[in-house]
This record gives C-alpha cells, sequence and structure tokens, in this order.
C-alpha cells in the first residue's frame, strides 16, 4: 500500500519543528502544534517544496488553515504535474 | 477627509450608503465604489488623484501583458519591470529626500529636492499591488479588468492606510449586485464596530497624545520617561487600530469584509507573537512577500539563514514606514528581537509568562522610542533615560507626571492587555435596546470629544 502524503509529512513536521514525538493529523493546524508559526510556517513550505518537487505561489500559504488543507493543495499539484 | 470628521461622519458616509443602498443610480457595485472613493481621494487632495490613476494603469497593463506571454523568461521580466516600476514609484515619492540627505551627509554635496508631498495611501496601495503583481505572475489569480483594478485599489475604506487588502479578498465579493441589497443585522454590527473605533480614537488616542505636556522641557527623569513612551505605546495602538476598526466598519457597511488588523497586540510574550497581534496584513506580507522568498532561495533553511532573512525583512519594513533612520533602526531592532526568538525557540529554552511578557513589554517601548522620535540622538536620549543613563531631575522615583494622565495612561493599558478587542466585542453583537444604548453613549462622547480642538490626523495616514 503506498505511504500517504500525510504520512510523508510526519517526518518534515517533525524536523522543522525539532519534536521526533510530534504526530500530526488532518486537523492540526498552527492553533494546535507547539512550535509552529509563521516563521516555522514558511520553513515547513520550504521543507515540503524540495521533498515533494513541487511549488506553492506565495499568495496560497497564508491560506492553508491546518495540515487537511495542506495535504489536498499538494495532492492537487501531484496530480496536475501527472 | 479624515475618518474621525464631522463632514464624513454626517455628510460624506450618510450620503454615500443612501445612494449605494436606494439604487437610484444602477451603477454596478465596483463602478459605485469607483466613483465615490476618487470622490473621497479628491476631498483629500486633488492634485494626488493623477498619481493613484497612473498606478492603477500602469499595474493593470503589466499584469495583462504579464498574463498573456507563455514564455517564462519573459513573463517574469514583465514581473521585475512591474516590481521595479512599483519600488520606484513609490521610492520617488517618499525616498528621494532621505537619499538626498544620506548623500549630503556622507559627501557633503548639497542637492537640492523640491518638496515634494506624497500621494495619500501610497505605502498601502503600492503593496496591494505589488501582491497582485506576484500572485497573478504566479498564475493564482486571473489579470483584473480595469474596473475591478480601480474598485480594488481605490476603494475608500483602505485607501488611507490599509488594512492592506489582497485583490482576490475584495474584486469576488464585489462582483455581486446583491452587496447594494441592505442587511439590517450586517449595518447594525458596522456601526457599532465604528463606534469602537471613533471612542479608542477621539477619546483615548488623541488624550494620550497629550499626556506630559506640563513635564519641564529639558529635565529627564526616569519615571516620566517610562510614563511618555508607555503613553505613545498605548496612543499608536488606540490610533492605528481604531483607524483600522472603523475601515473595516465602513467596508462592512458596504457589505466588504476586508482583514482585522490587531488582536490584542500588548498580551504578546514574545516579539514573533507580537507580530501575529500587530499590524496583521503588514506582517502577512513581510512573511509571505518579502521573508518567504529569500529563504526559498536557498535549499536548506538553516537557523543562519532564517536569522538573516529575518532581520533584511525587518530592516524594509522600518524603511516602508518612511525614509528616517528612526524607522530603519525600530524595523531592524525588531528583526534582531525576532531573530533572538527564533533562537530561543530552536534551543528550546523557556521564561515564565510574567518574565516573558515584562521583556516583551519593555522590547516594545524601546523601539517605540526610537519610532516615536524626531532624530536619532532624541531617541538615544530617551532609551538612556529609560535605564537610568543621563537622568538630571534628582531622585529616581521622582516624577511631574499629572495624575489624571497616570490614569488615563494604566486605563489605556489595562484595555489593551485585558479589555476584549473590537472583534471579539462585535462577534458577540446582538441588537437589543441595551447594546443600542451602549453603542449611542459611546458615540455621544466620542463625538463629544471629536468636538474639542484635540483632534488629530491619524499617526499612520502619514506613512
Amino acid at each position: 500500500m503506498p505511504v500517504s502524503t500525510l504520512e510523508k509529512l510526519q517526518p518534515i513536521f517533525q524536523d522543522v519543528l525539532d519534536n521526533p514525538n510530534l504526530r500530526i493529523d488532518r486537523s492540526s493546524s498552527a492553533l494546535t502544534v507547539p512550535g509552529w508559526d509563521s516563521l516555522a510556517h514558511i520553513n515547513l513550505v520550504v521543507a515540503i517544496e524540495h521533498e515533494f518537487k513541487i511549488k506553492f505561489a506565495l499568495g496560497e500559504l497564508e491560506d492553508l488553515k491546518d495540515v487537511g488543507e495542506m495535504v489536498d493543495l499538494m495532492e492537487r499539484k501531484m496530480n496536475s504535474k501527472r | 477627509m479624515l475618518f474621525n470628521s464631522f463632514p464624513f461622519i454626517f455628510i460624506f458616509l450618510p450620503v454615500v450608503l443612501l445612494l449605494y443602498y436606494s439604487r437610484i443610480d444602477r451603477l454596478s457595485p465596483k463602478v459605485f465604489i469607483i466613483v465615490v472613493s476618487l470622490a473621497f481621494y479628491v476631498i483629500a487632495g486633488i492634485g494626488a488623484l493623477p498619481l493613484l490613476l497612473a498606478s492603477i494603469i500602469f499595474n493593470w497593463l503589466l499584469a495583462r501583458g504579464m498574463r498573456t506571454q507563455s514564455d517564462p523568461v519573459r513573463r517574469k521580466r514583465w514581473l521585475v519591470a512591474g516590481l521595479v516600476g512599483n519600488v520606484a514609484f513609490l521610492g520617488w515619492f517618499k525616498y528621494l529626500g532621505f537619499i538626498v540627505w544620506n548623500i549630503a551627509a556622507i559627501t557633503g554635496i548639497q542637492i537640492a529636492v523640491p518638496a515634494i508631498v506624497w500621494p495619500l495611501g501610497i505605502s498601502f496601495f503600492t503593496l496591494q499591488q505589488i501582491m497582485y503583481l506576484v500572485d497573478c505572475y504566479q498564475e493564482l489569480i486571473p489579470a483584473n479588468g480595469l474596473v475591478d483594478q480601480a474598485a480594488f485599489v481605490s476603494f475608500f475604506a483602505y485607501i488611507t492606510a490599509g488594512p492592506i487588502t489582497r485583490s482576490q479578498r475584495v474584486v469576488p465579493q464585489m462582483q455581486s449586485p446583491e452587496i447594494r441589497n441592505l442587511n439590517f443585522d450586517r449595518m447594525a454590527r458596522a456601526i457599532v464596530l465604528f463606534l469602537i473605533g471613533l471612542a479608542k480614537k477621539c477619546v483615548l488616542a488623541d488624550n494620550l497624545a497629550l499626556v506630559g505636556s506640563n513635564i519641564t522641557p529639558g529635565k529627564v527623569l526616569f519615571l516620566d520617561t517610562w510614563f511618555v513612551v508607555i503613553a505613545y505605546a498605548m496612543q499608536i495602538y488606540f490610533d492605528f487600530s481604531g483607524y483600522s476598526d472603523m475601515a473595516k466598519a465602513v467596508a462592512l457597511m458596504f457589505n466588504l469584509e476586508i482583514p482585522s488588523n490587531f488582536n490584542t497586540p500588548y498580551r504578546a510574550l514574545s516579539v514573533t507573537e507580537f507580530w501575529q497581534r500587530w499590524h496583521i496584513t503588514l506582517t502577512r506580507f513581510i512573511t509571505t512577500y518579502l521573508y518567504t522568498p529569500i529563504v526559498r532561495s536557498f535549499r536548506k533553511v538553516t537557523l543562519g539563514i532564517s536569522v538573516a532573512a529575518t532581520i533584511i525583512a525587518m530592516f524594509i519594513c522600518g524603511l516602508w514606514h518612511g525614509g528616517a533612520w528612526t524607522y530603519i533602526i525600530w524595523g531592524t531592532l525588531h528583526g534582531v528581537a525576532l531573530a533572538f526568538n527564533q533562537v530561543w525557540k530552536r534551543y528550546k529554552l523557556r521564561a515564565p509568562d510574567a518574565v516573558a511578557w515584562v521583556f516583551t513589554f519593555v522590547f516594545l517601548n524601546v523601539g517605540f522610542a526610537f519610532f516615536r522620535a524626531p532624530d536619532v540622538p532624541s531617541a538615544l536620549t530617551t532609551v538612556g533615560a529609560m535605564f537610568g543613563w543621563g537622568l538630571n531631575g534628582g531622585a529616581l522615583l521622582r516624577f511631574e507626571m499629572l495624575p489624571r494622565d497616570l490614569a488615563l495612561i494604566f486605563l489605556s493599558l489595562g484595555l489593551a492587555c485585558f479589555g476584549k478587542n473590537s472583534d471579539e466585542l462585535t462577534s458577540e453583537f446582538t441588537p437589543s435596546w441595551r447594546s443600542a444604548i451602549a453603542a449611542t453613549a459611546l458615540g455621544l462622547i466620542s463625538l463629544l470629544y471629536l468636538n474639542s480642538t484635540l483632534s488629530k490626523v491619524f499617526i499612520y495616514r502619514d506613512f
């Protein structure tokens, strides 16, 4: 079974937010995850872009309210590349 | 024309709203908004109108030109031309004098510069159009038609001093002819928000501006210096958040939702948190359109890159406020503090909330000592006195500040830290006799103060 986008995100979040025990789900957001502030958000985005070979438009970044929205946008971008 | 003026409150706004909802003109909402916004702009000074129109047309043409290009290199050239054009436009009006002044200070070469008065809201509508061009370039939004572009840029609710609003936030809302249908519930909420903003400006900010006027000139007392600086911190908050409430309320009166700018900033326990709560729309611009492209240009975001990008972005933020070293130092200090926060977080250091609040609040006031000062030497004198340097008035605990002024400072500080903010108050609002009486009382008190000679222009109107 292929690894879901959410699972692939786990090590990126753990690395960027420097918390090896962190587990995120679709409802996780900057409000619920410690250390996820605006700067960490940008660092997450840059790490995701490098890992998944996708590019977010700058204007898309501030509209991502939680991990679910982030996963959906990533999958749309990956599907449009195929 | 100021939001906090009798002509605006009793003539311009009611007349424009009456026309908007009566629909006697049969104009689309966008065209109506352009007509009244340009009228508002002309009343503020007709000389700047051609410049505003030139900026709108320039960006409209550029975005259209950019979207017709399929070759990425050519598209990028259009974007770069647009960015350079906007920055040069802003630079000519806001920074020419500052650049010439610095050249003269360094080389002794005097260059005569004509006195330039910049167009109202130039800093704000230029940023909005930079965001628009970048979003178009990245194919996030389609290029606006000329009417869309003119309505988006000129809307009088935010043209004076923001909130900095993105095209995709307002243009889709303006498409619907139904926004010219009156919604009583929304109008009531908008009026309450406007009155809260008006009270913040007229009752608190304008009175805070007069704090310390009795203090003997040249006498530098420790406590008085702190009181004066804290009074300014309160003044600028109630001034700018009051203006932002009124701007949001005016947009809401036209059935348009625009973003909030403040979320109880003086409760912040770090400088990072402060910027998530203070001038939020500018923070978003800085993080998204300045900080992100800098860090993105590197393959891996290290702490060092993040720190450098933060300081550069905040240096530009300081400069954006105006061509003066006081603003640049203020912005750079904030950049260094944000960088310090990042390092602090990386090493998982913790401080008790009370200690974190005190450090943050002290830092913010040191920053404001620069922000409010006419020049760097005066700012250094103030900051020195805040830490016991250069005092000349006697005992450390002596002060001249009047009890009335002290009461106002502490009342403002209490409201800023413990009171509900405008968004909380308006989201809880339900129309009732009680809320109507409270809002009327708030309005009457504000108008009484507005009628006095104290009333001042908004601080951010000059940026």
